[in-house]
């Protein structure tokens, strides 16, 4: 009995490939969006920075430009136009600086201390012009010194944030950028992982493929070695035995006619003509068993009906065939199904002790069914098997064929109760 | 084809054959040439105990028969009676089979099909050569 290929299909555990492949996406889109904003992030701080080393510097050049112009005594045209340009660049940076960080309180305090600067500076330069210098002095040591020296380490501080502030930004870059990393190396060697899994499944799979191909090879192998000794040990057994001991039967009769006795040689000789005749007929029964031309020709059911006439007529046992097959079957099929009708009514005239067998062909939606019964002695199956018998009666090879070509072999047998053998095989009608 | 006269001493043969007819024939033809059929067996087995118990001089097996074949049966001849020659007759034509027999001790090995006269001078032969004359032929 055939066993049914039930190889389990499981489905691939673990997230499918196209959903690790999409975090592999997701994870290089967010690490894009990630630098470009830190990027962003650390340029604005090393503005910042850049920014507030300008102001200090422009914070320098304006108090020298207002020194010259007090030293000489009089007021100097183009150190005032120059201050005044330097003033407008220090508005002007404070403004960028102000919107580069807002809400910073250094930031706030570098424009309070500018503001608080500059006006010392204008009260100092409004003294000088009405030249009031011991006050315009005074101003000086008392506002705008200390008031400068308020703004440039202002500036200072606010360089040293920004720049502590740009250096923190760039460590987070780089620790997200090596999260990354290691987040997407993870991904990927997950994804080359399952791609090498899915390659090893189907190298095991095509291995299977290939180790049952070279089963069924050595099976069909077994078969046909084994047809061919069966065929040998028919030959024998049949015609070289006989057409040996015809060749004796003809020595005697020679002998005989040496020796004057005609009647007796006569008689040999017609033994030996008859007895060559009846070898010819055992050679073209083992030809017609090598390939029925009728099962060619005519089909399964005129072949089985031919093969019965000639085992009721040799073997002297009642023998019928029930057929009901309107259509041709594959040719395949219909030598499988002639087989193990031959062996099995073979088993009955050689073993069985049957007075009677029943060769039946019935045909269902899906299958072709040959049955072939028998009233003979019978025998306990099991016990058989046990003693590696059931392969003398050839029924090792009639299930093999059978099942070689898709289908299923069963037999029953019970010790004095006969036996019955059963093949099925898929329906695969041909056109008549 | 050598026909023994009645008078003339003649091998005893015993023939071991699982194929009655073949046999009967067999030993019709041997018979009519004047050779003696002392015992007949079906298998190995059957030719070791004829062949003790018996007068045989010559023993023509076949190589192929149920229970004990041919080969075997002449490995245990040879060891029981040695000077007993046996003639293997089998449907084999196969060197390998008559390396086994010449390595069995067997006399000679004949292929069914062969003459009459092949069997009859074989057999008169190792019947010669058992008993130390000379051949006739």
């Amino acid at each position: 009995m055939t066993r049914a290929g039930t190889r389990r299909r499981g489905r691939a555990k673990g997230l499918p490939l196209w959903t690790l492949a999409a975090a592999l996406v997701v994870i290089a889109m967010a690490s894009f969006t990630g630098a470009t904003r830190v990027g962003g992030e650390v340029a604005r701080l090393e503005r910042a920075e850049r920014l507030s080393f300008l102001l200090e510097a422009r914070a320098y050049e304006q108090a020298a430009l207002d020194s010259r112009t007090t030293s000489s005594g009089a007021p100097d045209d183009a150190a005032a136009r120059r201050a005044a340009a330097v003033r407008q660049e220090l508005t002007a940076a404070l403004a960028e600086l102000a919107a580069l960080l807002p809400g910073d309180s250094a930031v706030t305090r570098v424009r309070a201390a500018a503001v608080d600067w500059q006006a010392a500076l204008d009260t100092k330069l409004q003294l000088l012009a009405s030249g009031d210098l011991v006050a315009a002095n005074r101003v000086d040591r008392a506002q705008v010194a200390p008031g400068f020296e308020r703004l440039t380490a202002a500036l200072r501080t606010t360089a040293a944030d920004s720049s502590r502030a740009a250096s923190a930004a760039q460590g987070r870059s780089k620790a997200g950028s090596l999260a990354v990393v290691a987040a997407a190396t993870l991904l990927s060697l997950v994804l080359l992982w399952r791609v090498e899994r899915a390659r090893s499944r189907q190298r095991a799979v095509e291995a299977r493929a290939q180790e049952d191909r070279g089963r069924l090879v050595n099976k069909i192998l077994t078969v046909a070695e084994r047809q061919r000794s069966g065929m040998a040990a028919e030959l024998h057994d049949g015609p070289i035995q006989g057409l040996t001991r015809l060749g004796l039967s003809l020595e005697r009769g020679q002998l005989r006619l040496r020796r004057g006795q005609l009647e007796e040689g006569r008689r040999l000789l017609t033994d030996a003509q008859a007895a060559l005749s009846g070898e010819v007929q055992s050679l073209r029964r083992i030809m017609a068993t090598l390939r029925p031309p009728v099962l060619e020709e005519r089909g399964l059911v005129s072949a089985l009906c031919d093969y019965v006439e000639m085992v009721r007529q040799q073997a002297g046992i009642s023998c019928t065939l029930a057929a009901k097959l309107p259509d041709r079957l594959p040719e395949d099929h219909e030598i499988v199904l002639y087989r193990v009708a031959q062996e099995a009514l073979t088993n009955v005239t050689r073993h069985a002790r049957a007075s009677s067998a029943r060769v039946e062909l019935t045909e269902t939606a899906e299958t072709v069914v040959l049955e072939v019964h028998d009233d003979g002695v019978g025998f306990d199956p099991a016990a058989e098997e046990q003693q590696g018998g059931l392969d003398h009666f050839g029924l090792a090879g009639m299930r093999e064929r059978v099942e070689l070509a898709g289908g299923t072999w069963t037999m029953w047998s019970r010790p004095g109760a006969g036996t019955v053998l059963t093949a099925s095989l898929p329906k695969v009608l041909v056109a008549a | 084809m050598t026909a023994a006269g009645p008078a003339a001493p003649a091998p005893r043969v015993l023939l071991v054959d699982d194929n009655r007819g073949f046999r009967n024939e067999l030993r019709l033809l041997l018979e009519d040439c004047g050779i003696e059929v002392v015992a007949e067996g079906e298998n190995g087995q059957e030719a070791v105990e004829l062949a003790t118990r018996t007068d045989a001089d010559v023993v023509l097996m076949d190589l192929r028969m149920p229970v004990m074949d041919g080969l075997q049966a002449a490995r245990a001849l040879r060891d029981r009676v040695p000077s007993l020659p046996v003639i293997i007759l089998s449907a084999y034509e196969d060197p390998a089979l008559k390396s086994e027999a010449d390595a069995a001790n067997a006399y000679a090995y004949l292929v069914k099909g062969c003459s009459g006269g092949l069997v009859l001078d074989t057999i008169e032969q190792a019947w010669a050569s058992r008993s130390g004359r000379a051949s006739p032929n």
